[in-house]
């Protein structure tokens, strides 16, 4: 329930011994080795970069080959084939170059088509005394009018089709301008055989390019089934152990790796490296962090991560955070129905079925708990659903009673306690920051400047909540301007003569619309919230607007997967969205530091396949 | 028939028409920068969806208004509004949403297109683009909140 309590660790071995050592590090997969900044020491430099090659070569070649892949292949990731890479990405060089080729001649074939019946070569280009040309003339042009061209010219048409005349013409003199101004096109194709064997050779030839084709796609569905040896995990690893290789320290004779492990690790790992000398000291702030969260809590860290990692002051915000996380996506998603559905859906990723995204789907499948709670409370079940399908099928008028509130109804009930959620969120974050400033000896901040916001806003909350007894709202008052009082007093404690120490108060107190900003942003709580219910709503009304028959039943059906399954998708991603924003800009802006640096134990990845 | 009537429905008409029309620009943009992404790597759509998605929220909050609305004036429920004043009333109940909607969509547009270019460089940080969007957003939701609030008021 922590941050893990971190060691340094310095391991120093004979050179022969540096590869057993680094083989055991990684099994144990509990150190994170750093470069070794010992003085006197040299670094290997080893390239990546062949590896890099091998990497890049292997994801192609898997992603290419999914596509010759029938049925399910064995799944055994453990394996990595170059050759098998090559020969995929080779065979399918091959395979694109056999497609051209074909496209090419089919090209080339259908540019000729029209001239199968010419009983002469198309190449043969004169005889003794005259000339031949092949080629067609754009629009419908018939013999007569050819004959005009020139009286020593014979013409053929050859046929007619495109929208063009194919002519063939034996012609003494010259008759190319008059040609041209028709717009002949002659066909230069070099083809010395009549134009229909030529035809049907292409035809072969094409025909011969395919069934190589065809034993080529049956070679890559041969390859398909060896997709589990097209693994990327041992070049990662290969690539990882490169990277480690090169951040230990070398003298002459030995070889010293440093780094850092957990606390609890620290024994266990220095039983394990036998025959090596190892240290285990205090780190520096610079140690690397790592969260250990029970079932509840730990779902969420990874948001904390994408935020920031803590710095060695923080603590771990994540068992606080993880309360406030699922009761706000709770209530800006909240409906039973879709509730249920996380449930089942991210209780059987996050538990039963192994994955890699199980943390993530454990995390929703809490969420998908406060969903349903608060769709019970909200009284909404896919909407109005029941509502609905009770009055427009069965004539009869039943409702989901909200167990607290209707939220359409009472919006400014949910208001009023969105809002107060959010104070009571900004007093934890700000009483976070209280202990962590007491904690370091800083009584005079940890009083003046966190203590003195902590009273003011509880003053106001109590003067909010007063708005029922007056006397109430008076000790809200006093208590409010207690809080007030001491930020003018304080808050100019820096400042040199008496009107700057006063006058810093005063400004300080500016810093009230930002916390009155950030109080209003809780709105998003009941908006969301609305904004699902409503929705849900209108995709019922839309459905029932069939009335009672079969079409009417189908139509409620249809409506009711394709809206709510929009609604659902739409407003899950809200939901997310805005409660990591309340986490991220409201919350941890209060107390929270960051700028850690997460532990990455080397060979932990792969132990955990 | 009076003008009431028409009024409510110009209202109910603005908006889901007008924060509509911010957040088809918005998506517009958003999935414009997106579909350059994708063509380079394909594997990012998941990232990048929701970035995509983000500016169509007030679309919907528009729709919400816009069937409050339809709710109260006697077109899917209610009675219509006797007189031209008030539906007057229920026309400036909407200008919140219209307005608010239209311009925190289309700004929250060009946050997620250079969200979409954090995605593209920096696929880990999606989750900050994500945040940035989300400042935007609020303002929709305020305008929202002040919409509902009137409409639901006007009829009681």
């Amino acid at each position: 329930m922590a941050i893990v309590k971190m060691k340094k660790i310095s391991v120093v071995a004979l050179k022969e011994d540096g590869d057993r050592i680094l083989d055991t590090l990684e099994r144990l997969g509990a150190v994170e080795i750093d470069r070794c900044e010992e003085k006197g020491v040299t670094h290997e430099a080893v390239s990546d970069a062949d590896v890099e090659s091998r990497l890049r070569q292997t994801e192609k070649a898997a992603s290419e080959i999914k596509k010759y892949i029938r049925g399910k292949p064995e799944n055994k990731p453990e394996k990595n084939s170059v050759q098998l890479a090559e020969d995929i990405l080779s065979a399918l060089a091959h395979r694109q170059k056999l497609i051209d080729e074909i496209n090419r001649i089919k090209l080339s074939v259908s540019a000729l088509e029209p001239y199968r019946e010419l009983d002469v070569p198309i190449g043969t280009r004169k005889s003794a005394h005259v000339r031949f040309k092949t080629g067609f003339i754009p629009g419908d042009i018939d013999k007569e009018e050819l004959v005009k061209i020139s009286p020593l010219a014979h013409f053929e048409i050859i046929t007619k089709a495109r929208g063009r005349t194919y002519i063939w013409t034996a012609f003494m003199g010259n008759i190319n301008d008059k040609l041209l101004s028709l717009g002949f096109m002659e066909e230069k194709a070099a083809v010395n055989v009549l134009t229909s064997e030529w035809i049907n050779e292409q035809g072969q030839k094409i025909a011969s390019l395919e069934e190589k084709l065809k034993m080529l796609d049956r070679k890559l569905e041969e390859y398909g089934k060896r997709i589990s040896e097209l693994s990327v995990i041992p070049l990662l690893r290969e690539k990882e152990r490169i990277d480690a290789e090169n951040k230990i320290g070398r003298t002459a004779r030995t070889v010293i790796i440093t780094g850092y492990v957990p606390a609890a690790d620290s024994e266990r790992v220095k039983k394990e490296l036998t025959g090596a000398y190892v240290e285990i000291s205090e780190p520096g702030d610079d140690a690397p962090v790592m969260f250990k969260n029970n079932a509840f809590a730990a779902p969420v860290e990874d948001i904390t991560g994408t935020y920031s990692m803590p710095s060695a002051d923080d603590i771990d915000p994540n068992p606080i955070m993880a309360v406030f996380y699922y009761l706000f996506f709770g209530m800006m998603f909240s409906d039973a129905g879709y509730g249920l559905l996380m449930i089942i859906a991210c209780g059987y990723m996050g538990f039963i079925k192994k994955n890699k995204m199980q943390k993530m789907m454990r995390m929703f499948f809490f969420c998908g708990i406060s969903t349903t709670f608060w769709g019970l409370m909200y009284g909404s079940f896919f909407g109005n659903a029941v509502t609905s399908v009770a009055e427009t099928f069965f004539g009869k008028s039943i409702a989901l009673k909200p167990l607290w509130i209707d939220p359409t109804g009472e919006p400014l009930t949910l208001l009023i306690f969105s809002i107060a959620l959010g104070f009571i969120q900004i007093i934890v974050g700000l009483s976070i920051k209280f202990y962590m400033q007491a904690r370091r000896g800083r009584y005079f901040e940890a009083v003046f400047d966190t203590g003195s916001w902590i009273i003011a806003l509880l003053g106001i909350c109590i003067t909010a909540v007063g708005v029922v007894a007056p006397m109430v709202q008076k000790v809200g008052m006093a208590v409010m301007i207690i809080g007030f009082v001491m930020l003018i007093l304080t808050q100019g404690r820096d400042k040199k003569n008496i009107f700057a120490k006063l006058f810093g108060g005063i400004i300080s107190l500016y810093d009230i619309t930002s916390y009155i900003s950030d109080i209003l942003s809780y709105s998003r709580l009941m908006a969301l919230g609305l904004a699902t219910g409503v929705i849900a709503q209108v995709i019922n009304i839309l459905g029932s607007l069939g009335g009672k028959s079969v079409v009417g039943v189908l139509m409620f059906a249809a409506v009711f997967v394709i809206g709510h399954a929009m609604n659902f998708a739409i407003n899950m991603l809200g939901a997310y969205v805005h409660t990591n924003r309340l986490q991220y800009v409201e919350f941890y802006s209060k107390f929270y530091e960051g700028g850690g640096r997460k532990f990455i134990p080397f060979g932990a990845y792969y132990r955990d396949l | 028939m009076n003008y009431g009537l028409f009024f409510a429905l110009l209202g109910a008409a603005l908006a889901v028409g007008v924060a509509g029309m911010g957040s088809a620009k918005g998506v517009g943009i958003a999935s414009e920068a997106a579909a350059g992404v994708i063509t380079e790597e394909p594997d990012k759509f998941g990232k990048l969806l929701v970035l995509q998605l983000l500016p169509g929220t007030q679309g919907l909050y528009g729709l919400i208004i816009s069937v409050m609305v339809l709710l109260n004036v006697g077109i899917l429920g209610g009675t219509a509004p006797e007189s031209a004043v008030q539906g007057l009333t229920y026309l400036a109940a909407c200008l919140p949403m219209a307005i608010g909607g239209y311009f925190s969509a289309a700004s929250q547009g060009r946050v997620c297109v250079t969200g979409v270019h954090i995605v593209a460089k920096r696929p880990e940080e999606s989750s900050k683009a994500i945040v940035s969007a989300s400042l935007v957003e609020l303002y929709a939701l305020l305008a929202f909140i002040v919409s509902f609030l009137m409409v639901i008021n006007i009829g009681a």
